[in-house]
């Protein structure tokens, strides 16, 4: 084991030597040491190898499974036993220290493994950390001469900050470790500390006590500066990356503050950033902006530089925002975790601030610190007692989880539709920026901010109005449809002419053949006193007294059907069509010639017209009282449901329809109705409907809410029993004119809803045209008659 | 066949648009997290915005309206776990923000909300939701009046444990859609298509039965494909059968029919909406494409048929 560690941490030192900044050369003599108690664990009695959780594979095999891994999973997970708090690198990144509430541990994280190695709580801390902090070497000398040399700083040293307040600062130099100093200053509890990125011996903490104090670690106490906000608690701070004498700061009461550690006075800006408090800030690598996240579940984020009171950039997540942080090389994303409840890390791309670019989702609980390792590489931690090393390729994209078309159909046929352009536009609306950057680079300093113009919507919305549905004849025909049964022939008759109205051809042919069918079983005085009984009775007659001739010609028309029918459904209706219509205005004249050829015509047409239903009954002899039911049964499958309801309506019980079925034609229809707003129409045909359950939905108990005519409350409540209003305390509705309660008949305005008996009404109306009452309405001429 | 286009000005994807019961207004919601209600204006012939209102805090991923009985009343879903009931408020002015007011929000999911969906209106106010924690939750405003109370009807888990001790579930893994039955002759009936990770399946719909002998179910797959399945009500069950299997060339994200149930709709990644229309020999010949709405690079709407 201790062998296997050494190699990986042998070829960390290869591969992260020429990326490390040349200006830290005096660093590296001390990671041998480290490499050394490494190699030797028993050194340090608080070395465990306990808890490796792999996520796919064994340990035995980590060697062979490498490659594998590399295709699909970086996750490496390692449990504390502890719910964790925060995390911070070391400041070469192969370290993590981790804090919990009973645990403090810094872990060797390579590529592929996660270690233990020197547990640093005893009993002197019995408080859980807040924050933990790696030190930092010193980057630059000359500014202050006694720093010369002093590079490795505080590289060794980890700082943690209690919930009483106090700071530790933990010695871990030569693989054990000890306190080194223990800082007593804040009277409450110190909520986040910072080195100072080009100064490791730079410690600053943001407190409860509503202060933030600065340690230069080589001088003794007290702090070299305090920095007063004045804004209630400090929830976090952090030093500028670029311009390391700038700190931003974090309030409980929703703004941020940029101080100058050598103006410790004053703040030199100050914004009210957020509702509710600021949990988190985070310098942008390019040093003027600055990202914030708070209790009001938005990120927003901040140009220093610019006057602007108002966020340059704003994202709203669904959850507080505890922490976040900006990812190295991608100048446009920041990774953000949340306070309660969601146990994911996002990745945002300001630039598109609905949608997370990125989604973690390995952790079991919330997490409570993570860190950018590299550009692809997120360490986290979670009060699910787990580290979690996890790379890019772990996470999902909620973009791709999202449709980005939708449909909508009306009542009428049309298509609301919003589609995205196909293709060419994936780059930009899929992917905002694809992780393309294999190659680990440790986190430049430097990397300006691009302004990317706000990624464009490729999705277009419309509407499609299709031909399938004729809303205009649909309603035609309902609204002029006989449905009465008393009288067949002139009800067909009628609906026939209808139909032709709206240039329903097929329909007004079907009617006719109805017509046919059931009209001449009924006894003649029965067709009533129409103008077309003429027509009906020669047609009858002549249906009667030629039999022979009927069924000849019928018969040759059977050939011409199957000859028809062949044909795509398409042609078929275009034919009939046209072939009806030029026959159509002859048609009268010729029926009452009554000559029998015409008369042959006539069914002729209609026939072909419905041939689909009819051809296979008209194969049998023409009778009187022939078998009818298999092509109605066939005539209702065709049609659709206005057609089957009239139909039904018109034949009344001379047909026989399954009765479930009955009952979904009659809701469906008159469902469509409803949809149409054709309310006359639907209740006539639930009143003259025979079905129980139709005729049910006129009876329902109807309520209709009454509101008071003076402050329009509904009256809802019965306590009063309707006389007065609950809220204004007035006589319900009285009588505009003489002001007493109306008993029984009540008339109103539906305009200004002002009303009373029905004959001072009457009276009032004749001569005026106002409402009694004063209000200014006119209500005359359209509610009142006299 | 014309297309007419409207600007939603949504500042992120649209998930769903849907009419009301009389096809004369219009809801969209976007990943903006915001509704917008639309309504045809007789004098423009255009669609006006009635509203516009911040909704969740999060993707709005679908929206659907109550039947009319039961007043103006939108139900919305989101990635941020719950649903919300709105109802218009008359005397608001239009545009004002304030015109849907918030009645309830319903949180009990763990994950994202991925489909809600009003049950026919003779059921009641009844509301399906389905969220990627793998619940089914049914909920009922048993006070049609008061909105602002729903009563939580069942909870079903239908969480398809692969691993069943983790208490947690992963928000990438649940992927579920649902849709009511809509036919008042059988007992309340939803489908709900949990995910299989084979070939995902996005969206799913039960097609209005208009007195038809079958039921016709149709599904929105992952892996380029419109099924239609054909629901034969034995006694002891459904007989389902697998009538059309087509092709949308691209991942289909929703499927939708028309009001009668004849017309078949889909759109994907493709940026085409096709039309499916039942050939007259159902059983032998399936669905046919009768029609394509699509966004050519041009950014006009062209319709092939």
């Amino acid at each position: 084991m201790s062998d296997r560690s050494k190699t990986v941490i042998g070829r960390w030192f290869t591969d992260q030597r020429p990326s490390t900044p040349a200006t830290t050369p005096p660093a590296w003599p001390n990671f041998s040491t480290e490499a050394g108690f490494i190699a030797n664990p028993q050194l340090t009695p608080s070395f465990t190898l306990t808890n490796h959780v792999w996520n796919d594979t064994t340990q035995s095999s980590i060697g062979d499974s490498l490659l594998e891994k590399d295709q699909n999973h970086f996750v490496i997970k390692h449990c504390l036993n502890s719910s964790l708090t925060s995390l911070s690198a070391s400041p070469d990144h192969n370290h993590v220290v981790v804090a919990g509430r009973e645990v403090l541990k810094v872990l060797s994280v390579s590529e592929r493994e996660i270690t233990e190695e020197i547990s640093l709580k005893n009993r002197h801390n019995k408080y859980s950390s807040n924050d933990v902090k790696w030190g930092n070497v010193c980057k630059f000398n000359g500014i202050k001469n006694n720093c010369t040399g002093c590079f490795s700083a505080t590289k060794n040293k980890i700082a943690t900050a209690a919930t009483n307040g106090s700071i530790i600062i933990w010695d871990i130099g030569n693989g054990r470790a000890k306190i080194d100093r223990r800082i007593n200053e804040h009277s409450r509890a110190v909520n986040r500390i910072c080195f100072n990125p080009a100064n490791g011996l730079i410690l600053l903490s943001a407190s409860q006590d509503y202060t933030m104090k600065l340690w230069d670690l080589r001088e003794p106490e007290p702090a070299k500066f305090t920095f007063e906000g004045k804004c209630e608690s400090v929830r976090d701070v952090q030093f500028n990356s670029i311009n390391t004498n700038d700190f931003a700061a974090a309030f409980e009461n929703g703004t941020i503050q940029k101080w100058d550690i050598r103006k410790p006075i004053i703040h030199e800006r100050k914004l009210n950033a957020h509702i509710g408090s600021v949990l988190a800030v985070d310098w942008h690598s390019d040093g003027r902006t600055i990202a914030s996240g708070g209790r009001d579940k938005s990120i927003k984020i901040w140009d220093m530089n610019s006057d602007s009171r108002r966020p340059r950039d704003a994202i709203q997540s669904m959850t507080s925002i505890s922490r976040v942080q900006w990812r190295p090389n991608h100048p446009n994303e920041i990774a953000s975790c949340a306070l309660l409840s969601d146990n994911r890390i996002f990745v945002w791309n300001i630039k598109r601030p609905f949608i997370a670019s990125y989604c973690f989702e390995e952790h079991d609980d919330v997490p409570t610190g993570f860190l950018w390792h590299d550009s692809e590489v997120l360490w986290s931690c979670s009060k699910d007692k787990f580290f979690i090393q996890q790379d890019m390729k772990d996470s999902y994209r909620p973009l791709n989880m999202l449709s980005k078309c939708s449909i909508g159909w009306s009542a009428y046929d049309k298509i609301a539709f919003a589609i995205e352009k196909p293709n060419d536009s994936e780059d930009q609306s899929r992917s905002i920026s694809s992780p393309s950057n294999q190659f680990r680079i440790m986190q430049r300093r430097i990397s300006p901010i691009i302004i990317e113009t706000r990624n464009e919507l490729q999705q277009k919305t419309g509407i499609a109005s299709l031909p399938t549905f004729d809303y205009k004849s649909f309603s035609y025909l309902a609204e002029n449809y006989i449905i009465s049964s008393l009288d067949i022939v002139s009800a067909c008759e009628h609906n026939a002419k209808i139909a032709w109205d709206v240039q329903r051809f097929r329909t007004a042919q079907t009617w006719k053949i109805i017509q046919l069918l059931y009209g001449n079983l009924e006894p003649m005085n029965k067709s009533g006193s129409t103008h077309d009984v003429t027509d009906e009775n020669l047609l009858k007659e002549s249906f009667l007294t030629n039999p022979s001739v009927e069924t000849k010609s019928l018969k040759d028309l059977n050939k011409d059907l199957n000859t028809v029918t062949e044909k795509p459904n398409e042609t078929l209706v275009e034919d009939e069509d046209s072939l009806f219509e030029s026959d159509g205005e002859e048609e009268e004249n010729r029926v009452k010639e009554s000559d029998n050829e015409d008369v042959q015509k006539s069914p002729r047409n209609s026939i072909k017209m419905t041939s689909r239903t009819v051809q296979t009954t008209y194969n049998s002899t023409l009778y009187r009282n022939w078998d009818k039911e298999p092509m109605i049964a066939q005539l209702l499958d065709y049609y659709a449901e206005q057609m089957c309801v009239t139909l039904v309506l018109v034949l009344g019980d001379r047909i026989k329809i399954n009765q479930e079925r009955l009952e979904q034609w009659f809701f469906s229809y008159i469902e469509l109705l409803h949809r149409f707003q054709l309310w006359c129409g639907a209740t006539h045909i639930i009143s003259s409907s025979k079905i129980s359950s139709v005729e049910m939905m006129n009876q329902q108990s109807t309520t209709i809410y009454t509101t008071c005519n003076n402050c329009f409350r509904p009256m809802l409540n019965y306590r009063s029993g309707y006389w007065i209003c609950e809220k204004c305390r007035k006589m319900l509705n009285p009588c505009s004119i003489c002001h007493n309660t109306v008993k029984g008949l009540y008339t109103w305005c539906q305009g200004c809803s002002h009303g009373g008996h029905l004959i001072h009404m009457q009276e009032w109306f004749l001569v005026n045209n106002e409402c009694p009452t004063g209000c200014g309405h006119k209500c005359s001429t359209k509610f009142f008659y006299t | 066949m014309s297309v007419q286009h409207f600007d939603s000005l949504h500042d992120d994807l649209i998930h769903d648009v849907a009419y009301d019961f009389y096809g004369k207004r219009l809801v969209t919601c976007s990943s903006d997290q915001k509704l917008k209600v639309w309504e045809m204006s007789p004098d423009t012939n255009n669609w006006e915005q009635i509203d516009s209102w911040k909704a969740h805090e999060c993707s709005v991923l679908k929206v659907v309206w109550a039947h009319p009985e039961f007043g103006q009343v939108i139900a919305s879903c989101s990635f941020d776990r719950s649903i919300r009931i709105w109802e218009e408020q008359e005397h608001e002015p239009k545009n004002s923000g304030k015109r849907w007011f918030e009645k309830a929000r319903l949180v009990d999911s763990r994950g994202s909300v991925q489909d809600v969906e009003f049950a026919p209106n003779f059921w009641g106010l009844r509301l399906a939701s389905i969220a990627a924690d793998g619940v089914l939750r049914i909920y009922e405003a048993l006070e049609v009046s008061n909105l602002a109370h729903w009563t939580l009807m069942d909870e079903v888990n239908v969480h398809l444990s692969r691993n069943s001790n983790t208490t947690t579930l992963k928000e990438a893994e649940g992927n579920y859609c649902l849709s009511w039955c809509p036919s008042r002759y059988q007992s309340p009936m939803i489908v709900i298509v949990l995910d299989g990770h084979q070939d995902l399946i996005h969206d799913v719909a039960w097609a209005p039965n208009m007195g038809r002998s079958y039921h016709l179910i149709a599904t929105a797959s992952k892996d380029h494909r419109v099924r239609i399945y054909k629901l034969l009500d034995n006694k002891d069950g459904f007989a389902i059968e697998l009538i059309s299997d087509l092709n949308h060339n691209t991942e289909v994200w929703k499927v939708k029919w028309n009001v009668t149930g004849t017309i078949l709709s889909s759109a994907g990644d493709d940026g085409k909406v096709r039309l499916w229309k039942a050939s007259n020999k159902i059983e032998s010949e399936g669905f046919k494409c009768m029609g394509i709405v699509c966004n050519d690079r041009q950014s006009s709407d062209t319709m092939e048929t």
